[in-house]
C-alpha cells in the first residue's frame, strides 16, 4: 500500500466534496436574468474543479494498492483537459462579466475550444505510454517528449488568465462596499491563486520532496477549499467580528419582500 | 404705451408723456429729436432696419427690441414698432414704443426661479440616492447582527424577547426592501439612457419574459396587440410594462388574471394602454397609487412595499408623457399611457443628477453596477 498515494487521494476528494458542495449551491443561487449566464459560469467553475480533484483523488486511490493501466490514465488525462478547458471558461467568463458587465461569450468560447483542441493534439501527439506515480500523483510519460516554444506558451495560456483573474478579482476588494463582499473576495481570490499555485508549482517537489512535502502539498490544497467554504459558510467568530454574512437572511428576504 | 410722431427726417415733432417717461426725458425735451439719437449705438442698426421695412411699400415693419438710452441712467429695454403715413410736404413716421423692464425682469425671475427648481430636484436626487446607499451598509449591520441574537438567543429568553427579535428582524428586512426599492427610484432618472427608436413589442416581449414565472404561477392570460412604436429608453419603457403587468398579476380577483395590453397612434403620441379584470383602484385612489411606498392594501393581503406604479409613473415622466388609471372593461383597472413618438424631452440627454460633472456621474454609475453585480455574484 502506498501511503503517499492514500493521502494525496483522501486529501483531493475532501477538496473535491467542499468544491462540489459550494458549486450545488452556486447553482442553486437566485439571480436576475442578466446575471444568470455569468452565475452559471461560476458554478460550472467550481464543480468542474470538484470533477478534475476528484478524478486526481480517485487515481491516487486507485495508485494506493495498484498501477492503475495506462488506458485508463490517457483516458483520465483527456478528461482533464475537457473539464479544465470548461472550468476556466466559466471562470474567465465571470470575472470578466463582474468587472465589465459583459461575458465576453465568444471570445473566451473560442479561446478554450481553440486550448482544448491544441492541448489534446499535444497530448495525442506525444503518445503517453507509461503510466508513472510520483509521490502519490498519477501521470504520465510520453514517447515523444514534448517540449519548445509552444510548451511554454501552452503553459503560460493554462495559468496567466487565471492567474491575472484571480488577482483582478482580488482587487474588487478595494472596491466593494458590502463587508461580506469584501470577505469573500478576498478568501475566494487568494484561494483560487494558492490551488493553481499548487497545481503548477509542485510545492512538494519545491520542499524537497517525500511524505512531510507531499502532506504539506495536499494541506495547502485542502487548506484553499476550506478558505472557499468559510467564504461562503463562515464560522459564528467570523460573522460576530468582522459583521459578515453567509447566506445573507437578510437580502435574501428582502429580495422576496420586493414587489415584483 | 409710449407713442412719436416723427417728421420726414424722423426727428420727433410730439411725444406723449408716457414715451418721455420711458426714455427719462422731461416734457418737450424729445421735440427735435432724431429716434436714432434715443437709443443706444447697438440698437441703432434696429432702428434703421425698422425705418427701411417701414419706407418699403405695402410692408409692415416687424416689431424691434431696441435699449432707449437714457440720460444718466441705465439703457431701458424697448419694443417698437415704426409705421410710416403721408404728411405735408413729405411723409411722417409714427413710432409704438412698449417698456420691456417688467417683462424682462419677470423673466429672469423666472428664469432664476427654474434653475432653482432644478437646483433643488438635482439636490433632492442626489439625497435620495446617496442616502438609500449609505443607509444600506448599516441596516445590513443591524439585520445580521440581529440573525446572530436570533440564532444564538432564541428559545434561552423569554417569549416576548422571541416576539421582539421577530419585530426586529421583519424591520430590518422591510427597511431593507424599502431602500433598495429607493434606489430603484432615483435610478430612474440618476441610470436612464438617452433615447432611441425602440420597438415596443420588443420591450413587452421582454416584460413578459421577465414574468414568465409568475405568469404561469398565477395562470395570467395575455393579449398583446400591435403596438406603436415610440422613441425612448428601452430598458425603462420594460421596466415600465413589467411593473403594471406584474401589478394586474398580483392584484387579481377570484378569477385567474385576464391582461390586455394595446397602442394606437393619436397624432403626434400613442396611446398605450394595459387593462385587467384584477380588484379594481376605487376613483379616490387613483392619484394615490403613483405616490411612491402608498399602498392600498395591508401587506398581509398584498405583499410588496408600493414602488411599483411611482416607477413607472417616473418613467413615463421621464418620457415627457402622462399615465392615469381608469375603470377596468368591464371591471378591473386599466392604465393609459400616453407617450410622445418621437422628440427629445428635456430629460432625454443626460438627467439632472448627470449635470452636476459628467465625469463623476459616469463614474458613479459604473462604480454602482459593479456594486450591484458584486452584491449578486460575489
Amino acid at each position: 500500500m502506498d501511503n503517499t498515494a492514500f493521502v494525496a487521494g483522501v486529501a483531493s476528494f475532501i477538496g473535491a466534496g467542499v468544491y462540489l458542495f459550494l458549486g450545488y449551491k452556486l447553482a442553486r443561487r437566485r439571480v436576475s436574468p442578466a446575471s444568470r449566464l455569468p452565475a452559471a459560469q461560476f458554478a460550472l467553475f467550481w464543480l468542474g474543479l470538484a470533477a478534475v480533484t476528484s478524478l486526481g483523488g480517485a487515481l491516487s486511490l486507485i495508485a494506493t494498492f495498484t498501477l492503475p493501466s495506462d488506458a485508463l490514465v490517457v483516458t483520465a488525462v483527456h478528461t482533464e483537459i475537457l473539464l479544465l478547458s470548461a472550468m476556466l471558461w466559466g471562470l474567465l467568463g465571470y470575472l470578466t462579466y463582474l468587472y465589465t458587465g459583459r461575458s465576453y461569450l465568444l471570445f473566451w468560447s473560442s479561446f478554450y475550444a481553440t486550448f482544448y483542441f491544441v492541448l489534446t493534439y499535444v497530448i495525442t501527439a506525444s503518445e503517453p505510454n507509461v503510466v508513472t506515480v510520483t509521490q502519490g500523483t498519477v501521470g504520465v510519460q510520453y514517447a515523444t517528449a514534448f517540449g519548445g516554444p509552444l510548451l511554454y506558451v501552452l503553459i503560460a495560456l493554462l495559468i496567466a488568465p487565471e492567474f491575472i483573474g484571480a488577482i483582478l478579482y482580488f482587487t474588487l476588494v478595494f472596491r466593494a462596499r458590502d463587508p461580506t463582499v469584501r470577505f469573500r473576495v478576498t478568501l475566494v481570490s487568494w484561494s483560487i491563486i494558492l490551488w493553481f499555485g499548487i497545481a503548477t508549482l509542485n510545492p512538494a517537489a519545491l520542499l524537497g520532496g517525500g511524505f512531510v512535502a507531499e502532506l504539506v502539498s495536499h494541506s495547502l490544497g485542502v487548506g484553499a477549499a476550506i478558505g472557499v467554504l468559510i467564504a461562503y459558510y463562515p464560522p459564528r467568530w467570523v460573522r460576530d467580528r468582522l459583521g459578515v454574512t453567509g447566506i445573507d437572511p437578510v437580502r435574501a428576504a428582502s429580495r422576496a419582500a420586493t414587489p415584483r | 404705451m409710449g407713442q412719436l410722431i416723427l417728421d420726414s427726417g424722423a426727428r420727433v415733432t410730439r411725444a406723449n408723456p408716457a414715451a418721455e417717461h420711458m426714455l427719462g426725458r422731461r416734457s418737450g425735451e424729445l421735440q427735435g429729436l432724431p429716434l436714432a439719437d434715443l437709443v443706444t449705438a447697438e440698437s441703432r442698426p434696429q432702428v434703421e432696419r425698422a425705418f427701411a421695412e417701414a419706407n418699403a411699400p405695402g410692408s409692415v415693419a416687424p416689431l424691434a427690441r431696441v435699449e432707449g438710452d437714457v440720460p444718466g441712467g441705465a439703457p431701458v429695454p424697448i419694443e417698437l414698432v415704426v409705421g410710416r403715413f403721408p404728411e405735408r410736404g413729405g411723409a411722417g413716421y409714427g413710432v409704438i414704443l412698449r417698456d420691456l423692464q417688467a417683462q424682462e425682469a419677470l423673466v429672469a425671475a423666472l428664469t432664476e426661479r427654474g434653475a432653482q427648481l432644478a437646483r433643488s430636484n438635482r439636490d433632492l436626487q442626489e439625497f435620495t440616492y446617496v442616502a438609500s446607499h449609505d443607509l444600506q451598509e448599516p441596516l445590513r449591520m443591524v439585520g445580521s447582527y440581529t440573525q446572530l441574537v436570533g440564532e444564538r438567543y432564541r428559545g434561552k429568553l423569554d417569549p416576548q424577547a422571541d416576539e421582539f427579535l421577530t419585530f426586529a428582524q421583519q424591520g430590518a428586512v422591510r427597511m431593507q426592501a424599502l431602500l433598495d426599492d429607493l434606489v430603484i427610484y432615483s435610478r430612474v432618472d440618476t441610470r436612464g439612457r438617452p433615447f432611441g427608436p425602440l420597438s415596443m413589442n420588443a420591450c413587452v416581449a421582454d416584460a413578459l419574459r421577465n414574468l414568465r414565472l409568475v405568469i404561469e404561477e398565477e395562470h395570467g392570460h395575455l393579449d398583446v396587440g400591435p403596438l406603436p412604436d415610440v422613441e425612448g429608453d428601452p430598458t425603462q419603457i420594460t421596466q415600465l410594462f413589467q411593473n403594471l403587468v406584474a401589478n394586474a398579476l398580483k392584484f387579481h380577483g377570484a378569477e385567474a388574471p385576464r391582461i390586455v395590453i394595446r397602442g394606437e397612434p393619436r397624432g403626434g403620441e400613442v396611446l398605450y394602454s394595459v387593462g385587467d379584470n384584477g380588484i379594481g383602484i376605487p376613483p379616490e385612489y387613483r392619484e394615490k397609487v403613483f405616490v411612491i411606498f402608498q399602498r392600498l392594501h395591508r401587506r398581509e393581503d398584498y405583499p410588496g412595499t408600493g414602488i411599483g406604479l411611482a416607477v413607472a409613473k417616473k418613467v413615463v415622466e421621464r418620457h415627457g408623457g402622462t399615465i392615469w388609471a381608469a375603470d377596468g372593461q368591464p371591471t378591473g383597472t386599466t392604465f393609459f399611457i400616453q407617450l410622445p413618438k418621437a422628440h427629445a424631452p428635456p430629460w432625454s440627454a443626460p438627467g439632472p443628477a448627470e449635470a452636476i460633472s459628467p465625469l463623476h456621474a459616469a463614474r458613479r454609475r459604473a462604480d454602482d453596477l459593479i456594486q450591484d453585480r458584486m452584491k449578486e455574484l460575489v
